[in-house]
């Protein structure tokens, strides 16, 4: 499976990451259109080269133009540095690396509070949870929010229970 | 550094990205890529999209 593939080769070289956008929604909450993986790095330069390894072994492509645009496997090992969002092409299916989120705190806060889940091929991942899910959607301008899936969010964080 | 963000905002740079990749994707392959994605996301469903308990929740969530 595409989306499995993807989600272990980032377990097998133990790249920091958490699931965002609408996969983490998916797998978490009700099926909704969404074709790319969202993934959030924890963002040093370890982790980048445990990203840029798990990339290419995904057979990744990508590139600072289109002129430049080839296998992440041609590219310098820092390509992961020059920008804070890339959108990346794979066997596997869409692939976008982000290095910052708006609307969050640090990635360490949100991996203290990301939930550990497996998808129905047993490969596990961590996603951020649904409060940050609702921070990212309340953080964007009106127009662009998506509505079913903040009100899913808002039942779903009505029926936790609340810590005294 | 500037956020962004992964929920398909505004924001330019994203925008760009998405647009450079989408002059770079193979159509073929992109179509391949977007046929398993939806058979991947289908298998993750307690019931399949064409059950008929999926026809009536999603039903039931328009009509709230």
């Amino acid at each position: 499976m595409n989306v499995d593939t993807i989600l272990d080769n980032m377990n097998r070289h133990k790249v920091r990451y958490l699931l965002i956008g609408g996969m983490n929604f998916l797998l978490r909450h009700r099926p909704i259109l969404t074709f790319d993986v969202d993934l959030w790095i924890e963002d040093s330069e370890p982790n980048r080269q445990l990203c840029h390894s798990a990339l290419v072994s995904l057979a990744a492509e990508w590139g600072k133009s289109d002129a430049d645009w080839g296998p992440v496997k041609d590219k310098s090992s820092d390509w992961l540095s020059v920008q804070h969002v890339f959108c990346l092409t794979s066997p596997h299916g869409a692939i976008d690396i982000f290095r910052s989120v708006r609307g969050l705190a640090s990635w360490s806060t949100c991996f203290a509070e990301s939930v550990r889940e497996r998808t129905a091929g047993a490969v596990s991942y961590y996603g951020i949870c649904d409060r940050d899910m609702l921070a990212c959607q309340r953080c964007l301008p009106r127009e662009h929010q998506k509505l079913e899936r903040i009100a899913a969010l808002e039942q779903a964080l009505a029926r936790e229970p609340r810590d005294e | 550094m500037n956020n962004v963000s992964a929920e398909n905002g505004p924001d330019e740079s994203m925008l760009a990205e998405e647009r450079k990749r989408e002059r770079n994707w193979d159509p073929a392959k992109r179509w391949r890529a977007i046929q398993d994605t939806i058979a991947w996301a289908d298998l993750q469903a307690q019931h399949p999209r064409n059950s008929s308990h999926a026809c009536l929740q999603a039903q039931g969530f328009q009509t709230q």
